[in-house]
């Protein structure tokens, strides 16, 4: 049994709010990096896999590859990747992806600022409606503890 | 209230909100409520009773972390007030305690503008930075982000102190009940907080542990050294020795590397913004790297030191291995065509956001808690060498933790941040800290109660302690349920406001 239970748009990917308070609160099992250049660094995955909570299982993937790592774990499963645009490539491979939180999109390379630390291209925000209009949620939360609000209302 | 006392309580609120000019070590001291409060103690001229409105106050915010505490407010300012009321009222140290916790959620306010308002400064920096980097970064990091904060906060603090010496004064003229029913909000208050708490690392059997340790301190009064010994043999652990090559530089010397933990350490958050978070910050501390790597070459420097303000964010103590690191690849780039600043920048974020996770785990969810409970312990228990003790340890810790990071980092490379991203793995204590933190704040609150009991001059002190264990346990059972803490404290003080008026 394995589920998509939360998929997080976040370019510091696995980070100090997603250990201390996504992973608990979600009760996640098993956590994924998709980030093609992640991917091909092997001093960084190594450093990202060490880092990862013993608690839960964690795997780094590319786009492509997502499939075959997603076979490899169980139980409740979080994404992480930098961009919408790789969460769009995967439910386009038939990946069921039901809610999207933005939690963390740096400034710089034409990105506006959305929401307090959220600054969006025009390409990811238009990703993002596409999304948000084909029956995902997709919110800006960055911690549990706020309140999410969704992307069609701002 | 002197207008000196204002301008020292003033004074105390900057330096702990700031957590700058500290060596990174301000924020696990004198930005909690234990502190806070023994600074307030001191000024007013009764250490003793600020320490203790202090330690106990910070008992509200014991799982306080900067991802986000269970219970909301400003523990500096807490302390603050707490220490100040207890003083000033002559009021026992739990009514203190819900006196100033909701005025110091004011505080809070402060700390969320705080990375919107430093944005002025990053709008400043880029603007002059053409003219001169070096003094443009000094300016704008430390001199006027710290300047703005010490006039702000000597603002918040006056208002919030002077408010709650004249608000306090007049209801306890007014009622002479109040005291008795702020002091019962105030126990609850506590009782509510570990009650949460331990609801930090989901365990079945917490409630249990828990519920154990309580009894045991409230009826045996445990020797805090004997716990102390027993967190110090698990944490004191040889690590395995691994073979690492030792990278050898011809320019970088210690002292540079000592230099730019300096800086790191006392300026972290000192322009801490949205936009950079800790960036500037971080170009900031390659200033004592870069001035020796490039030397007499102004534009170069200039170049590096620019091309280093971009958004970086991590863990600062552990993350250390980071800077280390990065320090040895711009060294390596004066002979290594492979490397540029695009790849420095790369390997800087990725290892910014994997170190920052595991990071805040080892210093805010183990290292923090359990310290702080140590100083909480000697505190409530009158072993005051074992406040000390506990401050030492942590002050340890963290510079050690820091400045070994940016050593490994940059004499062992990619072996030294990975060694340092294991430690977690390695250290015993990491596996058993949650079990640690809730025996722990078991033992402590049950001394705590046990403490206001007798402060209280009732009879049954040791019976009264021991009774009070099935308060938590309902508040812990209710909270399970998924009822908002927010909600809790709110009904603890509407509750406690329509006795008094029964009464």
């Amino acid at each position: 049994m394995r589920e998509i239970i939360l998929a997080r748009i976040d370019d510091r990917l696995l980070h100090g709010q997603v250990v201390v308070k996504w992973i608990p609160h979600l009760e996640a099992d098993a956590v994924i990096i998709i980030d093609d250049e992640l991917d091909k660094n092997d001093f960084l995955k190594k450093v990202t896999l060490t880092a990862a909570p013993n608690t839960i299982e964690a795997r780094i993937t590319s786009v492509d590859n997502f499939k075959e790592s997603f076979q490899t774990v169980k139980g409740r499963t979080l994404l992480i990747a930098k961009s919408p645009q790789v969460f769009e490539s995967l439910i386009s491979q038939g990946v069921e992806i039901k809610r999207i939180v933005l939690g963390g999109m740096g400034s710089g390379n034409d990105r506006k600022n959305l929401y307090r630390n959220i600054h969006v291209s025009t390409e990811e925000m238009a990703s993002l409606i596409k999304m948000a209009d084909h029956n995902v949620e997709v919110d800006i939360q960055i911690i549990p503890d706020d309140k999410p609000k969704n992307i069609l209302k701002i | 209230m002197t207008l000196l006392n204002y301008i020292l309580l003033g004074i105390i609120y900057f330096i702990g909100s700031s957590t700058s000019f500290t060596f990174g070590v301000g924020y696990y001291t004198l930005y909690r409520s234990v502190f806070s409060g023994l600074l307030t103690g001191l000024a007013l001229g009764n250490p003793g009773v600020g320490l203790m409105a202090g330690a106990l106050t910070n008992l509200l915010f014991i799982d306080f972390s900067s991802t986000g505490g269970s219970l909301k407010g400003d523990p500096c300012m807490a302390g603050i007030l707490s220490a100040m009321a207890a003083i000033k009222f002559n009021i026992m140290p739990a009514a203190a305690i819900s006196m100033s916790f909701p005025i110091s959620m004011i505080g809070l306010v402060l700390w969320k503008y705080r990375l919107t308002i430093n944005s002025i400064f990053i709008r400043n920096l880029k603007r002059t930075m053409e003219k001169d980097v070096e003094k443009s970064v000094k300016l704008n990091n430390i001199y006027l982000p710290q300047l703005l904060l010490l006039a702000i906060s000597m603002v918040v603090a006056f208002a919030t102190t002077w408010f709650l010496y004249k608000f306090g004064s007049l209801i306890l003229d007014r009622f002479p009940d109040m005291e008795v029913v702020l002091n019962t909000t105030g126990i609850m208050l506590i009782i509510l907080s570990s009650a949460s708490a331990i609801l930090w690392f989901k365990h079945k059997y917490n409630i249990i542990l828990f519920s154990v340790a309580y009894l045991v301190a409230v009826y045996l009064h445990f020797d805090p050294y004997l716990v102390l010994i027993v967190i110090l043999l698990l944490s004191a652990q040889k690590r395995k020795t691994i073979k690492m090559e030792k990278y050898v530089s011809k320019r970088i010397n210690k002292k540079e590397i000592i230099r730019s933990w300096m800086v790191w350490m006392n300026f972290t958050h000192s322009c801490y913004s949205f936009e950079m978070m800790q960036g500037v910050a971080f170009s900031h501390s390659m200033i004592p790297i870069f001035k020796k790597l490039y030397r007499g070459k102004r534009d170069k420097k200039d170049d590096a030191i620019k091309r280093h303000l971009e958004f970086f964010n991590t863990e600062p103590n552990v993350g250390s291995a980071i800077h280390g690191y990065i320090i040895q690849m711009e060294d390596r780039m004066l002979d290594d065509r492979q490397i540029s600043g695009g790849v420095i920048t790369e390997y800087k974020k990725g290892l910014m956001g994997a170190v920052a996770g595991m990071g805040d785990f080892t210093t805010q969810t183990v290292m923090a808690p359990i310290t702080i409970l140590g100083m909480i312990y000697g505190v409530v228990s009158g072993e005051l060498s074992m406040f000390v003790f506990s401050t030492v340890v942590m002050v340890g810790t963290v510079l050690f933790l820091s400045l070994k990071g940016f050593f490994d980092g940059f004499y062992y490379g990619e072996d030294g941040v990975i060694r340092r991203v294991n430690l977690p793995n390695e250290i015993k204590i990491f596996k058993y800290s949650h079990k640690i933190f809730v025996v722990l704040l078991g033992l402590v609150a049950g001394e705590s109660i046990f403490t206001i009991l007798s402060s209280m001059g009732i009879s049954a002190i040791t019976g009264g302690s021991a009774i009070l264990i099935l308060l938590f346990i309902i508040f812990n059972y209710i909270l399970r349920k998924g009822i908002e803490l927010r909600l809790l404290v709110l009904s603890i003080y509407i509750l406690n406001i329509i006795f008094l008026i029964v009464r």
